[in-house]
């Protein structure tokens, strides 16, 4: 035995079915388009990284060449301290082996670590410097 | 008028400086352009999703709609 709902305005029923079912339809479409812009946007961005990579390899030609020979010593002076306190603390590790033993013996404190000096330090001590020499003039 | 101390630079140094910098120039004006560009892609991403929410509270209507019509 069959049982079967009463609808009465069935033109009025299938208008808005359809029209339901066209909705998704169009979501799906824009949703592609929504992943192509994507696409595009994390290209680009990755173009934009890129061009300022070599921006900062050009600025990098240009620190050289211009007359900053004290600023140019304290940042290499800083870089090579950096680099010397590194490879203490790399000096300072102990082999595999002996990792038990030597925790034992040596209970000295530990030393601060000092951070190794980044692209952006760099740049905001040239920052600095520049502006301590421009409000001298 | 206050005094200048001159200031002499090697010839070869003034012509790299300013060919460092036109290129300098010319990199920032690339990037200038392709920010502009991302920023436009932003703008129509944001569009095709406000786009979408409208298309969505659309849908749901109709199923309401049709959810109505079926239990008249």
């Amino acid at each position: 035995m069959s049982y079967y709902a009463k609808i009465s305005d069935p033109r009025a029923s299938r208008r808005a079915l359809l029209e339901s079912i066209k909705e998704p339809i169009v979501l799906l479409t824009q949703k592609k388009e929504i992943d192509e812009l994507r696409k595009q946007k994390r290209e680009l961005v990755l173009d934009v990284q890129e061009e300022f990579n070599d921006l900062l390899k050009i600025l990098k030609k240009l620190e050289k060449i211009l007359p900053q020979k004290e600023l140019r010593q304290q940042i290499l002076q800083q870089k090579k301290e950096a680099q010397k306190h590194k490879n203490k603390v790399v000096v300072q590790k102990p082999a595999k082996g002996t990792k038990k033993k030597t925790a034992k013996k040596t209970s000295k404190p530990k030393l601060p670590v000092q951070k190794p000096m980044t692209e952006v330090d760099r740049l905001a001590y040239t920052l600095n410097k520049i502006e301590e020499k421009l409000s001298q003039l | 008028m206050m005094k200048q101390d001159q200031i002499f630079v090697k010839i070869e140094d003034f012509n790299e400086v300013s060919k460092i910098l036109d290129e300098v120039k010319k990199k920032t004006d690339i990037i200038k352009s392709k920010l502009n560009d991302l920023k436009q892609l932003k703008e129509k991403e944001d569009e095709s999703l406000k786009d979408w929410e409208d298309r969505i509270s659309i849908l749901t209507s109709k199923i309401s709609e049709v959810e109505e019509s079926l239990s008249k």
